[in-house]
């Protein structure tokens, strides 16, 4: 057949497909206008804070308990109550991983803000785990760069197998059970890693970077408006006027108040017991260590959060702990904290209110004022 | 597992490599047939049971009908297939929308029930594979073709993963033949293909992945959009709906020429057809003339008077609406269809015209072209509403021109559709892969990487399944 002669050799026409690739994702990278993903949350906050990131002091960054759970504006007012102005920016997002999170700061510290100088940072596990609603989004494309997507590879190895080896059979039933696992764990470890390792190849393939092409961004997104108007801050309150999805949430938290409570109590019981995890993986401390070197050379320092949640966080602890000179504000402390715990300041058992987050946004300013007095004090 | 998840790149080459790796027919098509499995076990393993009591129902009945030749026990065995089939079918995807509907009909007359209705999950692709499978016990009985002796064989046809789970539905006569030749690679076409399944990705990825978000939003809350908003969103869901569709075909015929079988054509630019006949002989194809020959011809075809033509007619599109998804929008969406077509056969027959010379000459082309794709956007709008409210909504903005909503999705957005429609009708009339086939090799393979960056910087992020899989 005289179409497949020239297919020969395969390996001359693969090369030549490869440098066609290459160029064109090369040529088509030059075009690329924004250094964040092509998701209109992202957008609309990257838009806010590139426009006005010389003026910016502070930043937070972190899951939904913290993009719903931190008023910069409540911030800002609450720090200049104790004499300190400062402006800070909330760079939050829904379902923000740890690795994320480390993409996220490095882009915002390759802007070269002038007067960036903290980023409080929600404290969270570094993870291999990709929900699939958030497989090949914009976002877990995004923070896949060579970096994270090694640092994430190694999470895969150390990660604990999550199907039993059934160790009690005999014979030759023992043999077959165990090969069988083995087979599993293997194609476990692929699977996953390779799901890493395509988000990396979509990376540098400019996957979705033309998303917009028919508009689409901007026409499923309506809180885009109200996140530039408040410093990258929108509560649920307001969230679920723009987007009445949200009030699933409320209602089944209305609706389990007694189990709401009844977590909040045995979490005040953890908390008090003396319970540790012991020195927590490698790869999870590395990253940390990785991400507070990253951030003092930028000239920004590392202030860890751990918002309200209703579980013990002794992992988070003690990796704090581990790390020299970490600056950690805990608010799991339903004792120390208990007005960011009354159902009123709840949008759900995960969230605050708007009520909430300016409670939780006012401590926190409270706690980082207190921290900045005793840098000052010699005492 | 999609044609545009970059597992199903894995999982294709290694069924690729194992495939022409091995040397005779018969391994090849067990490996064919794991994969299959593989393929759709990936979905949900619960339903390979599924596959495998179809494939056996219509492999035991056709060596049945092999051997018994009496016509009342034939037609059992027939009937017994059918029910089987159709019992899988009607238990899967039917069950709750009858209950739903008796007890309506109920509550209409006074009746009032509350029957439990069971949480049942819709098999993947079940509607193809049990037409497909049904079609081969029908045409053993109809002796058009003789029953197969390898149950792999007859599995391998019910199961070939291109295929499974959103067509082309391909009948026994053409499929069967082609499981006896041993395949040799280099009758693969591999450029043709690559270009294919290249063509079928941009009309998937690109354009429907790209023109959801407009449909969505609008077809959602249409009482929030204006009347140019309404009439994007419907354009929009007719490429959206042909593009996926076509697209997934395309890479299904792609995928199965690299394994050296050839799938059915099953779309010809059906949005260019004149009128609403031309327009199923046009649009999925395979399904259309499945109904043809299984169901309309059963019922009695062309023959008798004009009135059981048209009932026959009527029948066969109103199950064929039904086939698509078990909602009242669908049966209706099929009688529209099937009243255009008696509509259009009965104004033949006034008018004494035969369909060549009505078709003949510009201006009536372009404008019964133009009168038959607004009257198929008509039927789209109730085929993707979520309810005949809903639908009647979307009426108001493209029917009535009256819609008043206060959100608008840009009515500049409908320039798309130019370079859209443009780029199809001359793909109509020029064919890429002969221009390809003149190209040197390296330059080939050039084009093709940077054809390939460049739709993977146009395919939106996440993953969207095919709108066909629902079916």
């Amino acid at each position: 057949m005289p179409i497949l002669n020239d297919f020969r050799p395969v390996a001359f026409q693969v090369l030549w497909f490869l440098t066609g690739l290459a160029l064109g994702c090369f040529l088509i990278s030059v075009a690329k206008t924004s250094p964040f993903p092509d998701d209109p949350e992202v957008q609309a906050k990257a838009s806010r804070f590139l426009s006005t990131k010389d003026q910016v002091d502070a930043m937070f960054f972190g899951s939904s308990r913290i993009f719903r759970g931190i008023s910069p504006e409540v911030f800002d007012d609450q720090m200049k109550s104790h004499g300190r102005s400062m402006t800070s920016f909330n760079f939050g997002f829904r379902g923000m991983l740890a690795h994320e999170t480390n993409a996220m700061i490095e882009t915002i510290v390759e802007q070269k803000p002038e007067r960036l100088k903290w980023a409080f940072i929600e404290l969270r596990h570094w993870g291999p785990d990709l929900a699939d609603e958030n497989r090949y989004t914009a976002r877990s494309i995004f923070w896949h760069n060579p970096q994270e997507t090694f640092s994430v590879l190694k999470s895969v190895r150390l990660k604990p197998f999550p199907f039993a080896r059934g160790v009690n059979a005999k014979g030759i039933t023992k043999v077959l059970k165990t090969f069988l696992w083995e087979m599993k764990k293997r194609a476990f470890v692929a699977k996953l890693s390779g799901t890493h390792l395509f988000h990396l190849g979509a990376k540098y393939a400019n996957v979705g970077l033309i998303h917009s092409l028919f508009a689409a961004s901007e026409l499923s997104f309506s809180e885009g408006q109200a996140l530039i108007d408040h410093q990258g801050f929108v509560s649920l309150d307001t969230a679920i006027l723009l987007d009445p999805s949200y009030g699933d949430r409320r209602e089944q938290f209305q609706e389990n108040l007694e189990g709401y409570r009844r977590s909040v109590d045995s979490l005040r019981k953890t908390n008090k017991g003396d319970r540790t995890y012991g020195i927590p993986k490698n790869y999870n401390l590395d990253a940390l260590r990785r991400q507070i070197q990253r951030l003092r050379f930028a000239g920004v320092t590392p202030v860890f959060v751990i918002p309200p949640l209703q579980k013990p966080a002794f992992f988070l602890l003690d990796l704090a702990k581990e790390e020299d000179g970490t600056i950690l504000f805990n608010f799991n402390d339903p004792d120390a904290y208990p007005d960011l715990y009354e159902i009123e300041n709840r949008f759900d058992a995960d969230h605050l209110n708007q009520e909430g987050a300016e409670k939780f946004s006012g401590a926190l300013a409270d706690r980082f004022a207190e921290y900045l007095s005793s840098l000052s004090d010699p005492d | 597992m999609l044609f545009t998840d970059p597992v199903f790149l894995v999982f294709f080459f290694l069924i690729f490599f194992g495939y022409w790796g091995l040397r005779s027919n018969h391994p090849r098509k067990v490996l064919l047939l794991i994969g299959s499995y593989v393929f759709y076990g990936a979905w949900d393993y619960r339903f390979l049971g599924l596959i495998v009591a179809s494939t056996l129902i219509d492999f035991v009945v056709g060596r049945i009908l092999r051997f018994d030749g009496a016509a009342r026990r034939r037609r059992v065995w027939l009937i017994l297939s059918l029910v089987s089939n159709l019992g899988i079918l009607g238990f899967f995807k039917y069950f709750n929308f009858f209950i739903d509907s008796g007890v309506g009909l109920l509550g209409f007359f006074g009746f009032e029930q509350n029957p439990r209705s069971l949480s049942i999950i819709l098999p993947v692709g079940i509607s193809f594979f049990t037409f497909q499978s049904m079609s081969y016990t029908i045409d053993v009985y109809r002796r058009r073709i003789k029953p197969i002796s390898s149950p792999v064989d007859f599995a391998l046809f019910v199961s070939f993963f291109p295929q499974l789970v959103a067509g082309p539905i391909v009948r026994a006569s053409e499929f069967l033949p082609q499981l006896t030749e041993t395949k040799v690679f280099k009758t693969v076409a591999v450029r043709r293909l690559l270009l294919l399944f290249l063509i079928g990705f941009i009309k998937k990825a690109c354009i429907a992945d790209n023109l959801a978000p407009a449909v969505d939003r609008v077809f959602s809350s249409p009482l929030d959009f204006d009347t140019g908003s309404i009439w994007v969103a419907v354009l929009f869901y007719a490429t959206q709906i042909y593009c996926d569709f076509s697209g997934y075909t395309d890479m299904a015929i792609a995928t199965a020429g690299f394994l050296g079988y050839e799938l059915p054509v099953n779309f010809r630019a059906p949005y260019f057809a004149r009128n609403i006949t031309e327009f199923w002989q046009r649009w999925h194809i395979s399904l259309s003339g499945w109904l043809r020959d299984y169901l309309y011809i059963s019922l009695g075809g062309n023959r008798g008077s004009r009135f059981f033509v048209a009932r026959n007619l009527m029948i066969t599109m109103l199950l064929g609406g039904l086939w698509h998804g078990a909602s009242w929008n669908f049966v209706i969406w099929g009688g529209l269809h099937g009243f255009a077509l008696i509509a259009h056969k009965k104004w033949l027959q006034a008018r004494g015209h035969s369909f060549a010379r009505f078709s003949a000459g510009g201006v009536r082309t372009v404008l019964s072209t133009g009168l038959t794709f607004y009257w198929v956007c008509i039927c789209w709008v109730l085929f993707r509403s979520e309810s005949i409210d809903v639908a009647g909504d979307l009426f108001r903005g493209f029917v009535l021109f009256s819609a008043n909503g206060s959100e608008t999705i840009g009515f500049g957005n409908i320039l798309w559709m130019i370079p859209i429609g443009v780029t199809h009708w001359l793909l109509t009339r020029w064919s890429p892969a002969d221009a390809a086939e003149r190209l040197p090799g390296w330059l080939f393979s050039f084009l093709y990487g940077l054809g390939v960056a460049a739709v993977l910087a146009c395919i939106p992020t996440g993953t969207k399944p095919f709108i066909y899989f629902q079916f």
